[in-house]
């Protein structure tokens, strides 16, 4: 799936980048979970989404397991 | 992303049309469509906001600006409107989209849009659900959506927004009034949807009602967090409590050392003052108390003799003469027997004359006849032999009676109580004279340490001094000792508390801990999305400013070129100058609101970064010959895949075609056949080429 045109132009990737450090959220949390929510548009599973942001929760927590 | 091919069937002047373009090139993106006009210009650009979205992309469309998305009954009349009036009733209506990634657009797939209407026999809509049909392919995958809204949304995500199509596509002499029509709010709202942002709206939503779904899964809010904050604050007592032990404990070491310390010199100075031949002052009055205890007990014991010198004195006196009394009394017991068998037999010696010797003689039958002379000499003789019957006592037996006094059985009974009374002095004076010769020894011992202990020199009591002084600091040691350990046992007990509170309450947020460290991390989440819009907002604006200005100024006159292209908060665009001066859009000639609704689209399709391909009707209009190659040059080098150009023969000239001719990668001629009834597509044609 595409990534949101926020994450790729370098104005914009600069600055969630930079909001991510300081949130000490990875780049990545944010892209899967717009992935999750650009997967429920339009699938008619909205009821799903709480599972799927769990679940990129739970990859961040696997990437970060200090936290 | 580039359209590839493009299927019309009974779509208003297309009975059955097919457009076929080739994959375009950076250096030849340009498709050029020319159609007179009412042969199928405006059909093809209107066929692509219905085929691709449906009652959705009504509104796009000419006439139909106001049309609400539940406006069934208006959509239903308006594809009966667009419908070709000859087409077979059994025939639908169908548009049939390819869009197919080029190399710019990896990963992506080939999405294939069809989209079919059906009519009656009087080729009205058919009623119900029947009416449309729609068929997605996304590569291999065919999907069939029959939900308007489902489907919607699937073709968005898959190619890009309904509300920004008409930035891609779009009839230039409508484009001012399209970007007019949509306000600041529309335009502002079309940046942020292109950017991403209305996902990220999405998100931030969808991250809060998780957050509250999570919060009342694990028993409110307030529960973990509290329980965290309980936590926190006991953790923080339990390492107080540690670091105060930890500190105690150090200053008990310290006093330990202290005592210790005080033990060895104490120990010290007490050798050195026995080595000086003292005591401490605890030995010299125990010294004291025992040399008075000594001399109590010898006076005692002194006492106990003479007491018992007067009670047994008679006894020992006598029982130093024990044996020779004892001895005396035997002998004279001898004695006494002896003279007592004699005395008897001289006692009776008359009688043994009388019946030895009857008288008178002449009664004495035997010894009568003897002269009275013999008679007498027999008598003497029996007399001699009475009195040699009994052998007088050894020569050491006594001789006489010294105790006299003493007789019989009252010489027995002295007998025995000498023995009585000798047996019981004995004892008890061995053991009063041994307790008095305890009682003196102790007593001259004491007496010896007590005398010593008078005579220590001055050096010895001032180690005893020192000692005492030590013993003091030995108390004070020990007391303090006894404090800090008291102090340290209290606060174990509470830290062994807190200890146990602490477990506990790690246990419980253990089990929480899942859900709470993925509530932490959405939270986080949230803020971060939330900090993401909240940026993005003014720097799309900017952004939007920075590309319209741009595109504007590559088309515009020169004169406009030193402004920029600002979106004030009254709603109305305008260019601002550097020396202040302001030009509102809508005061500008028709062209030059052509220009700026042209370079709106531009930098909306730039600013999205996505790749799709550029459709625009008529974009030169009534454009003089020097705006003409500028747009048309804005066009060919914006970045993107590929640019269709719909035109009639009077926008690209001859003149114009050749200035683009470079970079023209395909041509179609459209013609509406009058005799058919319908717009025949010829590839490879154009105007002003046979």
């Amino acid at each position: 799936m595409k990534p949101l045109p926020v994450f790729e132009d370098s104005e914009t990737k600069k600055l969630v980048q930079d909001i991510c450090k300081e949130h000490q959220v990875d780049v990545t949390l944010l892209k899967d979970l717009c992935e999750v929510m650009q997967g429920h548009t339009g699938s008619g599973r909205k009821h799903d989404v709480d599972s799927d942001i769990a679940g990129c929760l739970d990859r961040f927590l696997a990437r970060k397991p200090d936290l | 992303m580039y359209l590839s091919k493009l299927l019309l069937a009974n779509w208003r002047s297309y009975a059955d049309a097919h457009f076929e373009f080739k994959r375009p090139s950076d250096r030849k993106p340009v498709v050029l469509i020319g159609a007179m006009n009412g042969h199928g210009k405006t059909s093809f650009l209107i066929s692509l906001y219905l085929g691709l979205f449906g009652k959705f992309g009504l509104r796009y469309c000419e006439g139909f600006r106001t049309i609400a998305d539940n406006d069934i009954n208006s959509y239903r009349r308006a594809l009966a409107k667009f419908r070709r009036s000859n087409a077979d009733p059994d025939e639908p209506t169908v548009i049939d989209l390819t869009f197919t990634p080029t190399l710019n657009d990896r990963g992506e797939e080939e999405v294939r849009i069809i989209r079919r209407w059906f009519f009656t026999g009087s080729n009205q809509p058919r009623p119900g659900d029947g009416f449309e049909e729609l068929e997605i392919h996304v590569g291999d995958r065919i999907i069939r959506r029959t939900e308007p809204v489902s489907a919607h949304e699937r073709i968005e995500k898959e190619l890009f927004p309904a509300h920004v199509a008409p930035a891609f596509f779009f009839d230039g002499e409508q484009a001012q009034a399209l970007i007019e029509g949509a306000g600041e709010e529309g335009i502002r709202k079309a940046v942020n949807t292109m950017f991403g942002a209305t996902i990220l709206a999405e998100l931030q939503e969808s991250l809060r009602s998780y957050l509250t779904r999570a919060h009342s899964a694990l028993g409110g809010r307030q529960k973990a967090s509290e329980k965290q904050d309980v936590l926190n604050l006991k953790v923080v007592r339990q390492n107080e409590l540690n670091t105060l032990i930890g500190k105690r404990e150090g200053e008990l070491e310290d006093l330990q050392e202290q005592r210790d310390q005080i033990d060895r010199d104490r120990n010290q100075l007490r050798d050195e003052l026995a080595r000086a031949g003292g005591g401490s002052n605890a030995d010299a009055a125990r010294i004291k108390k025992d040399f008075k205890t000594a001399e109590e007990q010898k006076q005692s014991a002194e006492e106990a003799v003479t007491d018992l010198a007067n009670q047994v004195g008679l006894v020992l006196a006598v029982s130093r003469l024990d044996s020779t009394i004892r001895r005396r009394l035997r002998k004279e017991q001898l004695r006494e027997d002896y003279e007592n068998l004699r005395q008897g037999t001289l006692d009776k010696r008359e009688r043994v004359l009388a019946e030895a010797m009857p008288e008178p003689a002449e009664r004495d039958i035997l010894l009568g006849n003897i002269s009275n002379d013999t008679r007498a000499k027999v008598k003497h003789r029996i007399l001699k032999a009475l009195e040699a019957i009994y052998e007088p006592p050894d020569p050491d037996t006594a001789e006489g009676f010294l105790l006299g006094h003493v007789r019989g059985q009252q010489r027995a009974r002295v007998l025995n109580r000498l023995n009585e009374t000798r047996s019981f002095a004995y004892d008890h004076v061995r053991a009063v004279a041994k307790k008095l010769r305890d009682a003196r020894d102790a007593y001259e011992e004491a007496k010896a340490r007590h005398t010593k202990l008078g005579n220590q020199s001055e050096e010895t009591r001032e180690l005893a001094e020192r000692i005492k002084q030590l013993d003091q600091k030995m108390d004070e040691a020990i007391r303090r000792i006894a404090t800090v350990e008291n102090e340290i046992k209290a606060w174990k007990a509470d830290l062994h508390t807190i200890s146990v509170e602490v477990g506990n309450l790690r246990e419980e947020l253990a089990r929480l801990e899942p859900e709470q460290r993925r509530i932490a991390i959405a939270d986080r989440a949230a803020r971060t999305v939330e900090a993401v819009i909240e940026k993005l907002k003014p720097l799309t604006g900017q952004r939007l400013e920075d590309h319209v200005t741009n595109h504007f100024r590559a088309i515009a006159d020169q004169r406009f070129r030193d402004g920029r292209i600002t979106f004030s908060h009254d709603g109305e665009p305008h260019l601002q100058f550097d020396d202040g001066r302001k030009a509102l859009l809508s005061s500008m000639s028709g062209f030059e609101r052509r220009s700026f609704g042209i370079a709106f689209s531009l930098a909306l399709a730039e600013i999205t970064r996505r790749r799709v391909p550029l459709i625009i009707d008529t974009p030169l209009g009534n454009a003089d010959s020097k705006y003409r190659p500028r747009t048309l040059d804005a066009l060919r080098k914006f970045d993107c895949d590929q640019v269709i150009i719909l035109t009639h023969d009077r926008e690209v000239t001859k003149d114009l075609l050749e200035h683009i001719e470079g970079h023209v990668c395909q041509k179609f001629l459209v013609e509406f056949v009058e005799a058919e009834k319908r717009s025949v597509v010829h590839p490879n044609r154009f105007f002003f080429e046979t």
